[in-house]
């Protein structure tokens, strides 16, 4: 047996002790809906399954469970690596769902994804465009959800990019770390509420269309983004003013 | 002004925490919505019901940790609401839906994990082998296979009974080491024909053991319980009222408004002009978010600005909401119409004479209204719709009156009754200081208007699914979305009203001239469209 293996099984049982400090029963109800989003995304994927973009999703809700074990086990700046990427191919997949031309080119390696594109104020997947075209009484929203992908996209970037104030914060070895995995959660929260709210505004269609989708989706839909009036609207058709 | 936020479902669970105003009324009830009593609560819209099951909700997830209750919501909304008249199919969808809210539940305390496709890559399995199928998934699937194919299932002892899920409930909670799950179902029987509205009732009476607590809110007067429900003996009825006549009652209501209200300026505005801002919450009647909506249309809170709420609300839009309840039910629309003119131009108008009246004598004034318990059942139903639309208020039941009769006693909504004046804000308040309730306006039950609403309505049938259906199929062909020339076709085949047209065969429409099989198809399509869309909203 080569001499390194019982280091990394070491390692791994290391990361084992982690798993069971940082999913205590307190840091379960944090983490619970987190993990839950994993089932409520694929659930979105089934109804998603026959458009072109899907093949990022897919991609993207993998790389966002891995993420999740990645925090378990106390691997942060691999955590929030996943965590960008998980956002960047949502999003480029919602961008590429109303482009073919780009897709195909993707396809063929002919075409990169480029964030400025896919958040670009009046072009990208946060555009007035983009809004009306799909959900135009959810428009109004579209620059503070934008703003808040920009943050998220930053503060993600900043661990990805190896940056100094970031690399200083996180343990130097392997432990687990309660305010990292709370700010790790905590952003997780607000990427839940941006790709819902975005995966409601661009396919709001398939929930009319399809009724097993409606009755699938509504519970996760309303939980993370049910106190928006439109939303409460869409699926309510009664609403009294008085 | 702040932006203030009139639906509780628009308020995050940190917003309802901060907005409670914890008045002894409230605090009862929600700890009787966190006790093991089934409770209904009964309310018109806006008085608050969701709000106060939201504040047990949250209430409970905090102790959860040492009282090992799970709280959890269930909202009814029409966009998923299944249409049948298949008393085992609506079961089954009912009780698949709770097993959902259930499921989703205990995923968000981390109690059961589910299945999950994205792991697989992780552990290299095939993901029907990560976690495990829980058995209140199970029986939902079970439920959901049901209730989705109504035809195909047959053998009606394969699906699951209350007493299996009731089973399944006890598993979970010992399995999952919980001692009680309470379940909150916000518009409970809104959205549902009154069929429907008697089979869930029917239904709750069931859903109670040691492990499950049913909670239901329900608007007053438009919900049929049924003969197997018993309101009395399988629950406790509580009416979310605030009674304007308590001590406490104007500082309560303003508070509500209030912590709402971040702004220095805008809070010194409310307190400097007080006796107007006390007018809006008696006028409200009780109702947060009818105060909360005329606070927000009188920002500058001077005689004008209450003037002009007083004219644009509750002269005017409270009333247009009454009468557009006929749209949505036009079986009821006699009655809609008829209780509108009850009130308006008769109950409104002799109090305001009697207060008037009292007033030169300096004696107590009156919000009051009495109805003998006698009354035609058509009368009691148009009174319920007028609570439903919160133009009137049951009071108290069971009350003699003057000349011996026992009945139900009714507050008018105050803001409709003040807006009579020429300038509410000015003569409001003192109108309000000063009342009775035993200055109650009395109906017997054979006054004049009573007979004339019974002659006109006769035959007062119930609205069911099967009525609207009905009405549905009973609409011409002109309403449908089909060119002058697919209408005028359909009219030389003597073909007139969308049901006939249903039931024409494709063959009998390929006689007209031009008609092949496609324009005979597009034009049975047009009909089947319009039935759909209607039904399913």
């Amino acid at each position: 047996m080569p001499a390194y293996k019982d280091l990394y099984l070491e390692i791994n049982d290391k990361q084992a002790s982690i798993i069971e400090t940082t999913l205590s029963v307190s840091n379960s109800e944090i983490f619970a809906p987190n993990h839950l989003f994993i089932t409520d995304l694929e659930k979105w994927l089934k109804h998603l399954s026959s458009n072109r973009e899907a093949v990022l999703y897919k991609t993207a809700i993998e790389e966002y469970a891995n993420s999740l074990f990645l925090l378990t086990c106390g691997l942060y700046r691999e955590t929030y690596i996943g965590l960008r990427f998980f956002l960047e191919h949502t999003l480029f997949g919602l961008y590429l769902s109303v482009n073919e031309l780009n897709f195909m080119r993707w396809s063929m390696s002919r075409y990169d994804m480029h964030w400025s594109e896919i958040t670009d104020a009046e072009a990208g997947v946060f555009s007035k465009d983009y809004f009306e075209a799909f959900s135009p009484e959810l428009a109004e929203y579209a620059p503070a959800l934008l703003n808040i992908c920009k943050l998220l996209y930053r503060e993600l970037s900043e661990y990805t990019h190896g940056n100094l104030p970031a690399t200083q914060v996180l343990p130097t070895k392997l432990k687990f770390d309660q305010e990292i995995f709370i700010d790790i959660n905590q952003k997780i929260e607000s990427m839940r509420h941006l790709i819902t709210f975005l995966f409601f505004v661009r396919y709001k269609s398939i929930l009319i269309e399809n009724k097993d989708a409606l009755d699938e989706l509504e519970e996760s839909i309303m939980e993370v983004i049910g106190n928006y009036p439109e939303i409460q609207a869409f699926f309510s058709s009664e609403r009294s003013d008085t | 002004m702040d932006e203030l936020v009139f639906r509780t479902e628009e308020l995050s669970k940190e917003q309802i925490k901060s907005y409670y105003v914890p008045s002894d009324n409230d605090r009862n009830i929600v700890d009787y919505l966190k006790s093991k009593t089934p409770v209904i609560l009964v309310g018109s819209r806006g008085i608050g019901k969701t709000f106060l099951m939201k504040t047990a909700e949250q209430e409970l997830l905090e102790t959860y940790a040492e009282q090992k209750v799970l709280p959890v919501f269930l909202t009814f909304r029409s966009a998923s609401l299944l249409q049948t008249k298949n008393p085992l199919q609506f079961q089954t969808w009912m009780l698949s839906k709770i097993c959902a809210v259930i499921s989703r539940a205990l995923r968000l305390q981390g109690k059961i994990i589910g299945l999950s496709n994205s792991l697989s890559r992780l552990t290299g399995e095939d993901y029907i082998s990560i976690g495990h199928e829980t058995k209140i998934e199970k029986i939902n699937k079970q439920f959901e296979e049901s209730y989705k194919n109504p035809n195909i299932q047959i053998d009606t002892s394969a699906v699951p009974s209350i007493d299996d899920f009731m089973d399944t409930i006890e598993d979970l909670c010992n399995e999952c080491e919980i001692s009680r799950i309470v379940v909150f179902i916000d518009e409970a029987a809104h959205v549902l024909y009154a069929d429907q509205q008697r089979q869930f009732f029917t239904l709750f009476r069931e859903l109670r053991s040691q492990y499950l607590t049913c909670n239901a809110a329900v608007y007053p007067g438009v919900t049929s319980y049924g003969n197997t429900f018993q309101p009395t003996h399988d629950a406790t009825i509580i009416s979310v009222n605030r009674n304007v006549m308590d001590s406490d009652y104007v500082g309560q209501m303003k508070e509500i408004v209030l912590r709402q209200i971040t702004d220095s300026h805008e809070r010194t505005l409310l307190s400097q002009n007080g006796e107007l801002f006390a007018l809006l919450a008696y006028a409200s009647s009780g109702n947060p978010r009818t105060l909360l909506k005329t606070v927000a249309l009188a920002p500058q809170m001077n005689s004008r600005a209450i003037n002009n709420v007083f004219r644009e609300f509750y002269k005017t839009s409270i009333w247009s909401d009454h009468s557009n309840l006929a749209e949505n039910y036009p079986s009821y629309a006699v009655l809609i119409d008829w209780g509108r003119n009850f009130i308006e131009k008769n109950v409104l108008r002799e109090i305001k004479n009697k207060n008037d009246d009292y007033i030169k004598k300096d004696q107590p004034r009156s919000f009051y209204f009495w109805v003998d318990r006698n009354t035609p059942q058509v009368v009691k139903e148009a009174l319920r719709i007028l609570e439903y639309t919160g133009i009137i208020y049951e009071n108290a039941t069971g009350i003699r009156a003057t000349r011996d009769g026992i009945g139900t006693r009714y507050m008018v909504n105050i803001g409709c009754l003040l807006s009579l004046e020429s300038s509410p804000a000015s003569t409001g308040y003192n109108i309000v200081k000063k009342t009775a309730v035993k200055r109650m306006t009395e109906f017997s039950e054979n006054h004049p208007l009573f007979n004339d609403l019974a002659k006109e309505a006769p035959n007062f049938i119930e609205l069911t699914s099967l009525t609207t259906l009905t009405e549905q199929l009973k609409r011409e062909i002109d309403s449908l979305d089909l060119t002058d020339w697919q209408l005028s076709t359909l009219q030389s085949l003597s073909i007139k009203t969308i049901g006939e047209l249903l039931d024409t065969p494709e063959s009998r429409l390929m006689e007209a001239r031009y008609v092949a099989e496609k324009r005979a198809r597009t034009m049975k399509n047009a009909a089947f469209a319009a039935v759909f869309e209607y039904l399913l909203g």
